[in-house]
């Protein structure tokens, strides 16, 4: 993408953000929407003030996000360091692949919140049990994707490193693994979508913090500025976290995508 | 330790190969498949018997789909034949090496790595000194006219330069045979010939043995010392021509030869008759 | 041939303006029909077996109100506030705590009495070595957030005046609290029935119920509620529901077992479990209600002893910052409709 198409992106990105929040908080003043069911910007700017000075339930709003983030990056670190030599070493292996797959594809569709229940009997109530929601939630995919990365090497590519005398560990080391780079980063940001995500289900087990508790004890006192909110904390910190992946991607794989 | 009285393998007596014995033997080889999905076989090769003696240039010419490619899927020991035998150097097959380079008709080139690291990726590999390597790289940047692209990425080539850091790569470690699939066959007209120039410069340099696949007649008449034409499928050897213009070829030179057309005449009927 | 129209065409936006005008219009309209009735009413309830569900079973409801009726289950007082707000039920029975907290966000219903006073279906049960109040200090309680149990635990601090801050407080829905009491994870929780009934059963202790607090004017109960706008369209609907629901009341006074065993069936559980979730409800009827002990008849400026139980539960959740102190209505009689109460029920 060229400088000036990429400005440009922006520029109408911005417009469009701004043009939505323009005729939502309109909306809101001519009483066209609700209040209720969908409060404008300014009242949630209002409440974002209020929770800024005196938290949300005890708690300062950045430690409620902090708590998140610390929740949902180690799920997902855990992930990353398991699943990733896991699922390569299945896409290498035949046989670990069809050992290990039917666990992989049984469990990767289950709702987590079904888990909920078996996670506390077996971890309890405390940060274990939401990591390991966050982590089963994220490490399937992760493992999925890493496999089939191994798997769209191509044959061809394979053939030509071999005649220049890439074998068995100096094939995987300086052939594979460079290979399924990309791959591996388009997985590791889905992977990290659905983490996110699963942030609202870890955090339903005896949470008193953490954004994702916020906007589920929020809604059950229909306080929809306080949940309006924690979507808006929650969109905003998933984006720019997807857009620091998508920079380490462009640093680290610079090829990606190209001829 | 007991001592073996009859003969095994391991205690035969190296048998010298015979002077006489070429680079590379194709004896009576087949190669079938089996189509995964409908079980269909279908025959790629039959009774395909040829030779390459050591520091000949050979074309094997034929019409897409004649199993061109099979062969040095086979010679490069990707494949195995269904029947036949095939020797390289008196020995059955073994995978290639950087000694028994190859090229295909994509670059490959490994995209994380820039113009000089996919050259020398062999020799690093194999742990030849940088005191070794690097003057053969430098040597073949210049020959292939890649000189200043040296920390370039891959993607930042033209197709025609790629396919010549492809051979630059292949041809680092001096192999004693080069086999090429089509290497130029994506190229334009005009880069195919500068191309085909510069191989044939860099295997003067050499005197490597060649086995280059094509379909392009005039190419095969330009490169090889000889040309094999294949039938179509199941290929097999349909003609030999033992190409008579010598080393120092010219393309302009060639195409003003009656010889050259009259070859081309005769082949393209050949090719057509099938 | 069709031709399909460009994404972002006039006629959508026109359709845009149209609905959101029409969703004005709508929420403007609110003007009482005489002998009006619905074409449907739609009845929330808690997915919790309750004696006044048994009108669902024989289509009492459908009789009595003469239309259509649409039952829609809700897990608890936070989903029953979010189907109010959005108009997908019209009439509901839930907790007090959750009432207070959409009546505080301008949520528009109307209180109708209070036809279920919890006395021992909810309860404190704790570790056996725990045998008084001063011992829950330093101890972990688990509590199903917003709900009337969570504010039942305050109250228990409260009355018995504990520290506040020695005690953790583990929100945790009840499945999870059971599974977190047999990994030894807490200490108590006070819980609804069937569930104490489990973990008595499995050497709970019980500390109390919640009847105990009722002397100290602690009282939790489920209210009866009304969308307001469905309350000014259709009153007469309104008070043929009151009177259906006590109608249903009397039904299980009459038979425990007999409702019981209908509802442990239509909820697909257990007979006992249900018999004793009943049983720890108090069911007044509207007559008494509407007697000083609980709401009074209205118009009197007296705040009654239910009508300050919900100031005090505005004031806990205030304090916990669950709603806004400035969303707290100054006084909680005109979010009542004793008009149709005394209606339903002429003293």
């Amino acid at each position: 993408m060229t400088q000036s198409s990429l400005s440009r992106r922006v520029f109408l990105g911005t417009v469009s953000v701004l043009l939505v929040i323009g005729i939502w908080e309109t909306a809101g003043r001519l009483s066209l929407v609700d209040a209720l069911l969908l409060p404008p910007p300014s009242e949630i700017l209002a409440t974002t003030r209020e929770l800024l000075q005196d938290g949300y339930r005890q708690t300062p709003l950045w430690a409620h996000l902090l708590l998140s983030l610390a929740r949902a990056l180690a799920g997902f670190g855990a992930a990353i360091v398991t699943g990733i030599p896991l699922g390569i070493a299945m896409g290498m292996s035949p046989v670990l692949s069809a050992l290990i797959d039917p666990f992989v594809q049984f469990l990767r569709p289950l709702p987590k919140l079904a888990l909920i229940p078996l996670v506390v009997l077996w971890f309890g109530i405390g940060e274990t049990s939401k990591v390991l929601l966050i982590y089963l939630s994220t490490v399937l995919t992760i493992i999925v994707g890493a496999a089939a990365a191994v798997e769209q090497v191509r044959r061809l590519q394979l053939r030509a490193a071999r005649a220049l005398g890439a074998r068995g560990f100096t094939m995987f080391r300086f052939v594979i693994l460079p290979a399924i780079l990309p791959d591996l980063f388009v997985t590791v940001r889905l992977a990290f979508g659905i983490g996110w995500t699963t942030l609202i289900a870890a955090e339903m087990i005896a949470s008193e913090a953490g954004l994702g508790w916020m906007v589920v004890n929020a809604g059950a006192y229909l306080r929809t500025d306080v949940v309006m909110l924690g979507i808006v904390l929650l969109g905003a910190t998933g984006y720019a976290l997807d857009l620091a992946l998508v920079g380490i991607q462009r640093w680290v794989t610079p090829w990606a995508g190209r001829g | 330790m007991t001592i073996q009285m009859t003969a095994s393998p391991g205690l035969r007596p190296v048998q010298a190969a015979p002077l006489t014995e070429p680079l590379i033997v194709f004896e009576d080889v087949a190669k079938r498949f089996v189509e995964g999905r409908t079980g269909r076989v279908t025959t790629a090769l039959e009774h395909l018997t040829f030779s390459v003696r050591e520091g000949e240039f050979v074309c094997l010419l034929g019409p897409s789909g004649c199993g061109k490619s099979s062969v040095l899927d086979l010679l490069c020991d990707f494949e195995r034949p269904s029947e036949g035998h095939i020797r390289v150097e008196s020995a059955p097959v073994k995978a290639p090496g950087p000694d028994r380079g190859i090229v295909f008709q994509e670059a490959l080139l490994f995209p994380w790595l820039t113009v000089l690291d996919n050259i020398t990726f062999a020799p690093r590999l194999a742990g030849v000194p940088a005191a070794i390597y690097r003057p053969r790289a430098d040597r073949l940047i210049a020959l292939m006219g890649l000189a200043g692209f040296e920390s370039h990425a891959p993607y930042e080539l033209s197709g025609g330069m790629r396919q010549r850091a492809a051979i630059a790569r292949a041809w680092i470690s001096e192999p004693r045979m080069l086999m090429m699939d089509e290497p130029f066959g994506a190229l334009d007209a005009q880069t195919r010939l500068s191309m085909q120039e510069q191989l044939l410069v860099a295997r003067e340099a050499t005197s490597a043995t060649v086995l280059f696949v094509t379909h392009d007649i005039e190419e095969a008449l330009f490169l090889a010392d000889r040309i094999l034409v294949l039938t179509r499928r199941p290929g097999r050897v349909a003609r030999e021509i033992v190409v008579p213009f010598g080393r120092q070829r010219k393309y302009e030179a060639l195409l003003a030869d009656p010889i050259f057309t009259q070859i081309k005449r005769e082949v393209l009927k050949e090719l057509r008759s099938r | 041939m069709t031709v399909d129209p460009p994404p972002f065409s006039r006629r959508h936006l026109l359709a845009l303006g149209a609905a959101a005008f029409g969703t004005a219009a709508l929420a403007g309209r609110a003007w009482a029909q005489q002998g009006a009735k619905p074409d449907v009413v739609r009845i929330g309830y808690l997915t919790a077996p309750r004696a006044w569900v048994i009108g669902k079973h024989d289509g009492a409801f459908d009789a009595a109100l003469g239309t259509r009726v649409e039952w829609v289950q809700f897990p608890a007082g936070g989903p029953a506030l979010q189907l109010l707000a959005a108009g997908q039920i019209d009439f509901a029975i839930f907790g007090s705590t959750p009432i207070v907290a959409g009546i505080s966000r301008n949520l528009p219903i109307q209180i109708l009495g209070s036809p279920e006073i919890v006395a021992t279906s909810e309860r404190l049960v704790v570790r056996p070595e725990i045998t008084e109040p001063k011992q829950l200090e330093g101890k972990r309680i688990a509590v199903a957030p917003s709900s009337t149990m969570a504010f039942a635990l305050e109250a228990v601090i409260k009355v018995n005046n504990l520290d506040p801050a020695k005690i953790r407080r583990l929100p945790l829905n009840q499945p999870e609290t059971i599974a977190a009491w047999r990994r030894g994870d807490i200490d108590g929780t006070y819980i609804n029935g069937p569930f104490w009934a489990e973990l008595i059963g499995s050497g709970a202790r019980q500390l109390v119920v919640s009847k105990d607090l009722q002397p100290h004017g602690f009282f939790f109960w489920n209210s009866a509620i009304v969308r307001t706008e469905f309350a000014q369209r259709y009153p007469d609907t309104v008070v043929t529901w009151l009177r259906t629901v006590q109608a249903q009341v009397d039904r299980y006074k009459a038979d425990p077992e007999g409702v019981s065993r209908i509802l442990a069936q239509d909820f697909g559980a257990p007979f006992e479990a249900v018999r004793d979730t009943l049983a720890g409800l108090s069911y007044p009827t509207f007559a008494e209600q509407l007697g000083p002990d609980y709401w009074g008849r209205g118009g009197t400026g007296a705040v009654t002893p239910l009508l300050k139980a919900l100031g005090d539960t505005a004031d806990f959740l205030a304090q916990s910052g669950e709603i806004k102190r400035g969303g707290v209505p100054s006084a909680f009689a005109p979010h009542v409709n004793y008009e149709l109460l005394n209606r339903a029920f002429p003293a």
